[in-house]
């Protein structure tokens, strides 16, 4: 039999070494009393969230996200001299896309684990990809361009990301059952994708490389900062 | 293959989720079984396997406000149960070879079903070693994808939720599986065909 003929009916012809003949009914053939089983695990039991505490959770950490960078975006101040189509290729469309993949990394998904892995490489991909190839087709004049100021950008982005980025970490944490360093990664990009769209109204510098490199480069640090976590933080445990 | 009883298990879960602790041992209830039996085939020892399955019911327990409304308990306990595995597997390291190859294996006589003669009896034990065997010798990914859909009747969909794999992954790892235990019952047949032929022999 080929893989490509393979029908998962032909599975059935392999015996259970746990109850020959039958599927179901194995579970029940190599077992001690449930009764038991259930008074251990009883005997440890601790306090735990309940999805009312979790969700409320979550929101108080999407707050706490959104304050911060108000506040960042506020202390920071809007760039004195600004063209519509800046704003919009260099502030609107990272922060629309973060939105968009912040969306899939929180997702619960059909049956509880979230959205596909594949949609989430998708956005991990993806998301980057395009927001370099809309600054690219989209040359702004330069406006200034000096190694400091990337390099501060750079920072403050980092800077602006820390807070919601561990909100949100902490919120999710030990709920993925599965796919946690992905789904976090995503958080994080999605909150650097943030982080760095809304620099892009205080940063006067609008060059390509500039906001590329000192813009989108940290958002991808962030990413990684997020799987980085999610070992520790993200998975069930 | 869904039936009543993981309707109520996702009912129960979903009233734990919510704060009602007693609906907690209605879950238990519902899941021990095939979680240890899960466990149990892919760790080989029952005292293992009964570990791993109270952690994974604390590990449940921990993360019950996480479990999204709707959803489905059992796949969502298996892949709580397959991070448990890994787990163990990882802190044991080489150990767990040791652990796993004990001979307190409770499938060492397995029941033929009723009014099976010695020898039934014999090669259903022999099947189910050799089976038990191959799976041992399997790469983790392909064993817990064969048990999913073989033994614990998952959809190919949920087996690839619960593993974060592709469903066209999952098929494939499971399709290793079959090859390599297909394999393996072959030559288990022929080496009793080859018996049989000279016992049958030596009475002529």
């Amino acid at each position: 039999m080929s893989r490509e003929d393979f029908d998962l009916e032909a599975l059935g012809a392999i015996p259970d070494p746990v109850d020959p003949g039958s599927t179901r009914q194995a579970s029940a053939g190599a077992t001690t009393a449930t009764g038991d089983s259930w008074e251990a695990v009883a005997a440890h039991l601790g306090p735990a969230r309940t999805r009312k505490q979790v969700r409320r959770e979550h929101v108080i950490a999407l707050v706490l996200a959104a304050l911060w960078l108000a506040t960042v975006a506020l202390i920071a101040g809007a760039r004195p001299h600004y063209e519509l189509v800046t704003l919009v290729v260099q502030g609107g469309v990272p922060m629309a896309l973060s939105l968009v993949v912040l969306a899939l990394a929180l997702s619960g998904g059909k049956l509880g684990f979230g959205v596909r892995p594949k949609l989430l490489v998708a956005a991990l991909a993806l998301a980057p990809v395009l927001f370099g190839a809309v600054v690219l087709a989209v040359q702004i004049p330069l406006e200034e361009a000096d190694l400091r100021s990337g390099a501060s950008c750079g920072f403050v982005e980092l800077f602006s990301a820390v807070v919601p980025g561990l909100a949100l970490v902490f919120a999710h944490r030990r709920g993925a059952a599965n796919g946690a360093g992905l789904r976090m990664a995503v958080l994080g990009l999605g909150v650097g994708m943030f982080a760095a769209g809304m620099w892009a109204f205080h940063c006067p510098d609008s060059g390509a490389a500039h906001v590329l490199l000192s813009h989108g480069l940290p958002a991808l640090g962030i990413a990684a900062a997020g799987a980085a976590l999610a070992v520790k933080l993200g998975r069930i445990r | 293959m869904r039936t009543d009883d993981d309707s109520g298990a996702d009912a129960a879960m979903d009233r734990y989720a919510d704060g009602e602790d007693a609906a907690f041992r209605l879950v238990h209830r519902a899941l021990a079984e095939r979680l240890r039996a899960f466990l149990l085939r892919m760790a080989k020892s029952p005292a293992l396997a009964e570990d791993l399955v109270q952690e994974t019911f604390l590990r449940m327990h921990r993360a019950r406000g996480s479990f999204k409304r709707g959803a489905k308990v059992v796949p969502w306990s298996y892949a709580i149960a397959r991070n448990v595995y890994i787990d163990q597997t990882r802190m044991l390291g080489p150990k767990r070879e040791k652990l796993s190859a004990t001979d307190d294996d409770p499938n060492a006589d397995v029941d033929a079903g009723p009014g099976a003669n010695a020898e039934e009896l014999s090669v259903a034990n022999d099947l189910a070693r050799t089976v038990e065997k191959t799976l041992a010798t399997l790469p983790v990914n392909q064993r817990e994808a064969f048990v999913l859909l073989r033994y614990e009747g998952l959809s190919v969909a949920e087996a690839a939720e619960v593993l974060g794999a592709t469903e066209g992954a999952v098929k494939l790892r499971a399709f290793h599986a079959y090859e390599a235990l297909r394999a393996a019952l072959g030559v288990q047949d022929r080496k009793r065909g080859a018996v049989q032929a000279k016992s049958g022999g030596k009475s002529e």
